[in-house]
């Protein structure tokens, strides 16, 4: 067939052919005048790569990567266009009484589909180019361990195992106030365009460079300076994240016998899997996995019967402030622990969770479509005095949901572990956007779950108890007051959803996890089980969110402590010795105690904690978003690519937009429910004119407190936005710098050419096949690199 | 999961005897590229992964057994740390 005669073509004229036809495919760029002047030493120079003859080709021909438009592939398209059009149309225009929730899950699948197939693939086309003849750092530094050519859809699970945590399940849902449709809007059209862009580009353009992580590619595009501010920033926001995940966890569990027993359970059956992983069974981690599940599953049933014990009721009745030193206790002992004994094996359990609920989530929304009342836009989507997060929906719904529109972090895992294993330079569009989409298809299904909720419950689970003084008689008083539209909380529907959830009380549970656990649960009970087992899916739920989170946790304080031992190790070489046990346990500490105070300070905060924190939390995550687009326009700059330039800059200003804007509403507003100095300001005053209450602080130590916390978080604050803006500003001024000279040089890697054949997408295309079926023919031994390490 | 389109389809010059065995085919196929996904996505595969590139790179010194390869691996985890996300 043609294929075959273009391919040997391509095999054994492959330098000259690149040397022309590349040129030619490319004319287009050159009409800027800018785009392909590549001065020399700079620019995307093009690799002269000499393929072995003896195998068959590494790669398709560029024409065959291009679509062949069939009339049953344009149908397809058009159906799926359609149907995310009617879907929209269902969310945006038609004002009904309800909204049913299966339109979200098509506009959210159809506006995917969409944009994997066009936008990444003009992203894939025009601003990376990636080129299947040079091998990956999988390939050429290829040891067995960490550097492995890995299968594309594995390395998908296991990049998206990474990437989702407990942050898309904990944002939609406190942005569920106001209303279902700036959420949805936000969580769509965001990953997208930043989201999916970014991962995208950190992914492919670590994986250029070895795996080189986000640090390091900080310093070699942005010098000293710009590099140091970008670790420095890291380092501070891992420090909030942690903080403020910890006291979800805490939020959830406060009071809750039966969700204090169950997760206290996982540290034994965590310990169990990892003695017997490695005295018993070496290896068999699937095997572990299901009898850790098993157990799991017995201690979520166990904490129903020991909650209602009187001495279990007795002994697991804690105290905010108790569980969270216990957390901090347990997030120092985790942290110096080896890995095999708790981290290894929790995490392999959290993986195995987390895929079997998502799916499972998923199937019981498509199954049971629950009708959602809440209306497009809430009472508080215009204001800024919401209960559940205070702020005006700009800039505030777009830090409330970071993670499952954009999220920094994905930027840590995208230029850590997945870009060591990726086997060919185009499957990372699969494995970088694709697995970002699935992230923000998370994100959807907690917004869908928080929705699906009576939006009474919602407001008295969400208001804090400064607002509702923690009792059922002071929620229904205070959100009746709200004045929402086809609200009308009475007691009885706070007792009795606590009682089917099997909990002592469900108002004032902030922070997200307990909201997203009675909406899991309200959506699950009506597939299997009814109200008798209402109380089983909430816990489970709980369960599944803290076993995420004290994953991040304790890992979380390790990379820290890791990133902390080699800024040390500048002023004492001693610190960056990994064996050097007292180093390592010095920098513990002094992480846990960052996290440690932030998370006791959320949690003794007379204002609500969640509340005043969780923004922070989401402009720390923007900002690092910022940080990491900001060095990937650098890197496009540099390559002479200005003509698509704005596929970076577009994300990358909106985010800087909105978390400088937030930051400065934190850090300037006059509202104190907004900004921090302000009710710094007013609490203060109130202090020294000898007020003995004021606001929601009922004695003089409450407004002490307020005054301190205020403090700790202005000054945050303004550390961010300031590391940020630094970051920011080298990289437009590299950018600038670049785009003078017509581009830079280049701190990839040399390329080398590749010597295996993979598809690109999920699903192999026919050419990919055909290929793949000549690869199955070459002897073993011819496949691999001669040259190993 | 492309693997099962394929496992619709009788291997190619047999048809396949009837749909019964069709079915069963496809059902052992489905299940054993369930298989193959778990366990390379969980881990359990790493061992093997490294016996073949040990073998292959350097095939005069021997193969470290199962249990210190594990070793090794969670040791070197804990001198660099990796991330989870939020």
């Amino acid at each position: 067939m043609g294929n075959d005669a273009r391919r040997q073509d391509n095999s054994s004229a492959r330098a000259p052919q690149r040397g022309s036809g590349q040129a030619g495919r490319r004319g287009g760029g050159r009409a800027t005048g800018r785009d392909g002047l590549v001065p020399a030493g700079g620019g995307e120079a093009e690799p002269v790569l000499v393929q072995d003859p003896e195998l068959p080709p590494t790669a398709l021909d560029e024409a065959e990567h291009a679509p062949t438009w069939t009339p049953p592939k344009v149908i397809l398209w058009v159906a799926i266009a359609l149907l995310g059009g009617v879907a929209w149309t269902m969310l945006a225009l038609v004002r009904g009484e309800t909204v049913n929730a299966i339109w979200f899950v098509f506009a959210a699948v159809c506006t995917y589909l969409i944009a994997y197939r066009f936008y990444s693939k003009l992203i894939e086309r025009k601003l990376l180019r990636p080129d299947d003849r040079r091998a990956t750092p999988a390939e050429y530094k290829a040891n067995g361990k960490d550097f492995v050519p890995t299968d594309r859809r594995v390395l998908y699970g296991h990049h998206f195992a990474a990437i989702a945590g407990a942050g898309p399940l904990v944002g939609p849902v406190l942005a569920a106030q106001m209303g279902y449709l700036p959420g949805t809007i936000w969580i769509i059209i965001g990953v997208i365009l930043a989201g999916a862009v970014q991962d995208y580009l950190v992914l492919f353009f670590s994986m250029r460079r070895g795996g080189r992580s986000l640090g390091q590619m900080a310093r070699d595009e942005l010098g000293v300076i710009g590099g140091t501010a970008a670790i420095i920033a890291t380092l501070a926001i891992m420090v909030i994240i942690v903080a403020i995940l910890a006291l979800v966890v805490v939020n959830a569990l406060g009071e809750s016998p039966w969700g204090v027993f169950s997760v206290s359970m996982t540290i034994p059956i965590a310990l169990f899997m990892g003695v017997y992983l490695r005295y018993l069974r070496p290896g068999r981690i699937t095997e572990v996995s299901i009898i850790g599940f098993v157990l799991l599953m017995f201690a979520i049933v166990a904490g129903g019967w020991v909650a209602e014990t009187e001495w279990g009721a007795a002994a697991f009745t804690l105290d905010r402030t108790v569980i969270a030193v216990g957390i901090i206790v347990y997030g120092f002992i985790a942290a110096i622990l080896p890995v095999w004994l708790l981290l290894a094996p929790r995490d392999y359990l959290s993986t195995f969770m987390k895929i079997g609920t998502i799916v499972m989530l998923a199937g019981a929304i498509i199954l049971v479509r629950p009708e959602i009342t809440v209306p497009a836009f809430s009472e508080f989507a215009g204001g800024d005095a919401g209960p559940v997060v205070s702020g005006s929906l700009f800039p505030f719904l777009f830090v409330t949901i970071a993670c499952g529109a954009l999220s920094g972090f994905h930027a840590l895992i995208a230029s850590g572990t997945t870009p060591k294993l990726v086997e060919k330079e185009r499957q990372t569009r699969f494995i970088g956007y694709g697995g970002m989409l699935m992230e923000s298809f998370v994100a959807i299904m907690a917004l869908v779950a928080a929705l699906s909720i009576d939006r009474g419950i919602y407001f008295a689970m969400n208001s804090s108890a400064a607002a509702t003084g923690g009792t059922v008689e002071g929620a229904v008083a205070f959100v009746n007051s709200l004045g929402l539209a086809g609200v009308n909380l009475t007691p009885d529907m706070l007792t009795s959803t606590a009682a089917n959830v099997g909990e002592e009380s469900i108002v004032s549970r902030t922070g997200g996890a307990p909201t997203l656990a009675l909406g899991l649960a309200h959506i699950m009970q009506q597939l299997i089980g009814g109200t008798a087992l209402m109380s089983f899916w909430y816990h489970f739920a709980i369960m599944f969110e803290a076993l995420f989170i004290l994953t991040a946790v304790d890992a979380g304080t390790r990379v820290a402590r890791f990133m902390l031992q080699d800024t040390f190790g500048n002023i004492n070489k001693k610190f960056r010795d990994p064996d050097w046990r007292l180093g390592a346990w010095i920098c513990t500490a002094v992480m846990v105690a960052a996290w440690g105070a932030i998370l006791i300070m959320g949690v003794t905060d007379p204002l609500g904690g969640i509340n005043t924190l969780f923004p922070l939390f989401g402009i720390a995550n923007q900002l690092l978003a910022a940080i990491a687009l900001a060095i990937c326009m650098a890197i496009v700059a540099k390559r002479g690519n200005f003509r698509w330039l704005w596929i970076v800059a577009v994300p990358l200003a909106f985010a800087s937009v909105v978390t400088i804007t937030a930051s400065m509403y934190k850090i300037f507003s006059p509202v104190p429910a907004v900004g921090y100095w302000a009710q710094n300001a007013a609490f203060r005053n109130a202090l020294a004119t000898g007020e003995e209450s004021f606001g929601n602080a009922p004695t003089r130590a409450a407004m002490e407190a307020v005054v301190r916390n205020t403090t700790v978080q202005g000054v945050l604050s303004i550390v961010f936005v300031t590391l940020a803006i630094i970051v920011i500003g080298f990289a437009v001024w590299h950018t600038v710098k670049s785009y003078r000279t017509g581009g830079g040089p280049s701190s990839e890697d040399p390329a080398l050419p590749s010597r295996r054949f993979a598809p690109s997408g999920l699903i192999a295309t026919k050419a990919e096949k055909a290929l793949e079926k000549e690869w199955a023919g070459v002897d073993a031994d011819k496949r691999p690199a001669k040259a190993g390490h | 999961m492309s693997a099962d389109s394929d496992a619709l389809r009788a291997p190619e010059g047999r048809p396949a005897a009837t749909l019964g065995g069709l079915a069963v085919r496809a059902a052992g196929r489905g299940w054993s590229s369930l298989r193959w996904f778990v366990t390379s996505m969980m881990g359990d595969t790493a061992y093997a992964t490294y016996v073949e590139h040990h073998t292959r790179t350097h095939p005069d010194t021997p193969v470290p057994d199962e249990r210190t390869f594990w070793r090794e691996r969670f040791a070197e985890q804990d001198r660099t740390p990796g991330s989870r996300c939020c």
